[in-house]
């Protein structure tokens, strides 16, 4: 018989399992954990990259940023490696990511297709570890997740405006992963604020109901995987956009408002790009930095900018600083800033069409088999 | 509802079911309905919208009422008056709250419903039997209402008409912009009062028992849709809530709430849609997502009935249940016993039934039993939405229950000789299930998709082709 001390007795248990639960999931940080378990790679295929999903309904997948969970869908987390594979992990910006492209169509699509091998014989397998923001910082941060994965090596794509100090720990991706970012900044002594980064999420924070959206994200992600398995569609360009600026604007300025025609070393993080190099290579992987391909105009104004991003004479410093630091430090270096025609260019100075891409893929392939040991 | 109006309207009911003495409890549940029939009203491009469909729900149901009126309960007019008020004062808030009293419109709107209620009173005076003629007018105007509201071209024109009076874009008008808050439940419990009351089968109701019966906020959106006799066999035998019923009107929340807004909600992200259906490009896939939009629709809607059955318990409101384990059935027939009960139980009474006798006293060509079936089935697919695949899928069902009918007459004395022995029964039960299951399921291929060419695509998927 129902009566109101079982009432009461029910509301006391239950308020006491909700706060027992909520005390012991902020004690214990089971996110990480959650993360790894994963629907991908075991009742459906690992993603080709990493998740992002600006239009999740359309596109089956969503923008994860714990570092864990965006490993865990990705097809590399239940790659085996072969004896014989030569393993390749591409990292960048959108442009590796494959912005306006489908799965099938990135540089690492096109690289695979093409069955490289090393002159060792070695197969070589290329991984898109790409994530569509310019911010190097994050790029090390994937790495460093990556590289238990055991990279034979790493093609690092990087371009003027992944350098910008000031904008290094501003992204989202960054900004969820504070502490592992603190430990790159402390570990590499990065030329970085560490004092930007959020602080430490408080206890409330830290609870079952703190973390609920970021449950409740993982809970939509593996959801997206049968979409994805169903599909194979991890993105869907949209169906109308404006075409890269060719007409630019009649400054010279930098988007920080600097127009001094003078750059140092220091206005870039390229201890960034050494820290990864130092990390591969610990890890006893190859790297090689590609500076990457990017529109050039030829209209309005392109006697002062290259594009809409650079302005000529900052951008020529920056080219100019980046090779003679690949060459001061010995790192394996290529420079295709301008491998792909203008009118192969889509959206932005950088996202090229899927045949240009795959063009690109060819000079990239022969670099990567030239640097393969 | 969205989860935040669950809890508030929880928080109200168990207040109401705990505090308010049995003798207030109807008069509490009239004021409250009024507010919870606006505040419900999803918002709508055309913001006039907004308050013109409750206030017309309000003036509906007072003209019905007032035509199924019993001798006792004619001079209800104090409540007819709050009621005015109260939507008039609602409206108002709800509609305009940054802007001054549309004074003008109010008042046409108002006398005009005034105008509907007072005119049904002076023409309904006299004889039942013209108050029973009259409301086949009623039955006429709001199966005109579900019709118009359920054509997307319709609603498309209307919208891009109100845009235009408005001043306002009539590119962007769609066909969902007039969302007349639970108009497909009220219409339906409106027509039942009233053939109810055209078959001597009405209890009678006061005011305030009438328009509860209609706008009850726990089932205004997503049904069930109770009978009248039993609504307010309920209402009037209000107690204070107990523990059992509050454990109870608690469970079915909490399981409401978990089917809707966990599994449902997280089952249709990758349900069937127009857009997988066109996406999926391997024949399990296809198969996965028609499976997915089966068990997400089903625990959408009887999580919304888990809610709205436990939010009634609350106060005292026993509603009908909506869903029996139906995709556990071993037979068509029996499906429809137990998915949207309330919905099929009103058809049953109000059109197969009523129709089966109409078409048994002329001898057709055909088994009037198809007939039968396929009318009834296809304006359940209508009152989903007046599309050629809703109309595919009630013919769909119709089919189905017509060959299970005719298999089910010729083998019942096989079946009975099986049924003693274990095995074979258990044989019997399976394989129907199964059947049954993947024949509802493949009916929701026509449910779930706007056009008769998507299903047929997506059909040659699931098929192989």
């Amino acid at each position: 018989m129902t009566n109101w001390f079982f009432v009461g007795r029910v509301v006391l248990k239950a308020t006491l399992l909700f706060v027992t639960i909520n005390v012991v999931y902020a004690l214990t940080n089971p996110l990480p954990t959650v993360h790894s378990v994963s629907v991908y790679n075991t009742l459906v295929p690992g993603r080709e990259r990493l998740p992002y999903g600006e239009n999740p309904s359309e596109s089956y997948n969503i923008t994860i940023l714990q570092v864990e969970g965006m490993f865990t869908s990705h097809i590399l987390n239940d790659a085996d490696k072969k004896n014989d594979e030569y393993r390749v992990f591409l990292v960048g910006d959108s442009s590796v990511w494959g912005w306006l492209l489908d799965e099938d169509e990135t540089l690492s699509a096109c690289l695979n297709r093409a069955n490289l091998k090393t002159p060792d014989g070695e197969k070589i397998h290329v991984y898109n570890l790409g994530y569509p923001i310019l911010d190097a910082t994050k790029d090390l941060l994937l790495l460093q997740h990556g590289l238990q994965y055991e990279p034979d090596m790493v093609v690092w794509l990087v371009t003027m405006a992944s350098l910008y100090p000031y904008e290094q720990l501003i992204h989202d991706v960054v900004r969820a992963n504070p502490e592992k970012v603190r430990e790159l900044i402390d570990r590499y002594n990065l030329a970085l604020n560490p004092d930007e980064l959020p602080g430490s999420p408080n206890f409330w924070e830290r609870t079952l109901v703190g973390q609920r959206k970021d449950l409740a994200e993982w809970l939509r992600f593996q959801m997206y995987g049968l979409g994805w398995a169903t599909t194979d569609i991890d993105y869907r360009s949209p169906e109308f956009f404006h075409p890269v600026q060719s007409s630019l604007y009649d400054s010279t300025m930098l988007f920080d408002g600097r127009d001094e025609q003078v750059l140092t070393r220091a206005d870039f993080s390229f201890d960034v790009i050494a820290a990864g190099v130092d990390m591969a290579q610990e890890a006893g992987a190859e790297v090689l930095i590609v500076n990457q391909p990017m529109f050039v105009s030829s209209g309005v104004n392109s006697d002062k900018r290259y594009n809409f991003y650079y302005p000529r004479w900052a951008y020529d410093m920056y080219h100019t600083m980046i090779a003679e630091l690949a060459s001061e430090n010995g790192w394996q270096y290529a420079d295709y800033w301008d491998a792909i025609p203008n009118e192969a260019y889509t959206d932005s100075s950088f996202h090229a069409t899927p045949e240009a891409t795959c063009d690109f893929a060819l000079l990239l392939g022969g670099e990567i088999q030239r640097s393969a040991p | 509802m969205e989860i935040t109006e669950i809890l508030i309207a929880a928080a109200v009911s168990l207040l109401i079911g705990c505090f308010v003495p049995e003798r207030w409890r109807i008069t509490v549940f009239f004021v409250l309905s009024l507010i919870a029939l606006f505040w419900l009203q999803p918002p709508l491009p055309v913001d006039r919208f907004i308050w013109l469909f409750p206030f017309a729900t309000l003036f509906l149901t007072a003209a019905v009422w007032w035509l199924t009126r019993s001798p006792e309960n004619s001079e209800n007019w104090q409540q007819i008056g709050l009621l005015l008020g109260l939507g008039c004062g609602f409206g108002m808030v709800i509609s305009r709250p940054d802007a001054s009293p549309d004074w003008l419109k109010l008042a046409t709107i108002g006398t005009l419903g005034l105008g509907t209620v007072v005119g049904a009173a002076v023409f309904t005076r006299g004889e039942i039997e013209f108050r029973k003629q009259a409301g086949l007018v009623i039955i006429f105007c709001l199966v005109v209402i579900l019709f118009v509201l359920k054509t997307p071209a319709l609603v498309r024109f209307l919208s891009q008409a109100a845009r235009f009076a408005e001043g306002m874009d009539t590119q962007s008008a769609s066909g969902s912009d007039l969302q007349w808050i639970g108009i497909s439940y009220i219409a339906f419990r409106l027509i039942a009062v009233l053939l109810d009351f055209r078959n001597d089968r009405l209890p009678a109701l006061s005011f305030q028992e009438a328009l509860l019966y209609v706008i009850f906020p726990a089932s205004l959106v997503a049904g069930p849709i109770d009978q009248a006799q039993r609504f307010t066999g309920d209402l009037r035998a209000q107690s204070r809530l107990d523990a059992e019923r509050l454990v109870d009107a608690g469970r079915r929340l909490t399981s409401g709430v978990f089917k809707k807004f966990v599994i449902a909600d997280s089952l249709a992200l990758v349900a069937l849609s127009p857009r997988i259906a066109q996406d999926a490009d391997t024949l399990w896939g296809a198969w996965l997502v028609v499976y997915l939009y089966a068990f997400q629709i089903f625990f959408d809607f009887s999580g919304y009935t888990d809610i709205a059955i436990g939010l009634g318990k609350l106060v005292g409101v026993d509603l009908p249940e909506n869903f029996d384990r139906p995709y556990l059935r071993q037979n068509l027939a029996l499906f429809w016993q137990s998915w949207h009960m309330t919905l099929t139980r009103w058809f049953r009474t109000y059109f197969f039934i009523p129709l089966t006798r109409a078409l048994l006293r002329r001898k057709l060509p055909i088994s009037d039993y198809l007939v039968a079936q396929l009318a009834t089935m296809t304006l359940i697919g209508l009152w989903h939405g007046v599309t050629v695949n809703f109309v595919l899928w009630g013919v769909w069902h119709a089919v189905g229950l017509t060959i299970h009918k005719q298999i089910a007459d010729r083998t019942r004395p096989w079946y009975l000789r099986q049924r003693q022995k274990p095995w074979a029964n258990r044989l019997i039960y399976g394989s129907g299930v199964f059947v049954t299951f993947h024949y509802v399921v493949l009916g929701w291929v026509f449910f779930a998709l706007p056009e008769p060419w998507m299903s047929f695509e997506l059909f040659g998927k699931l098929f192989g082709q």
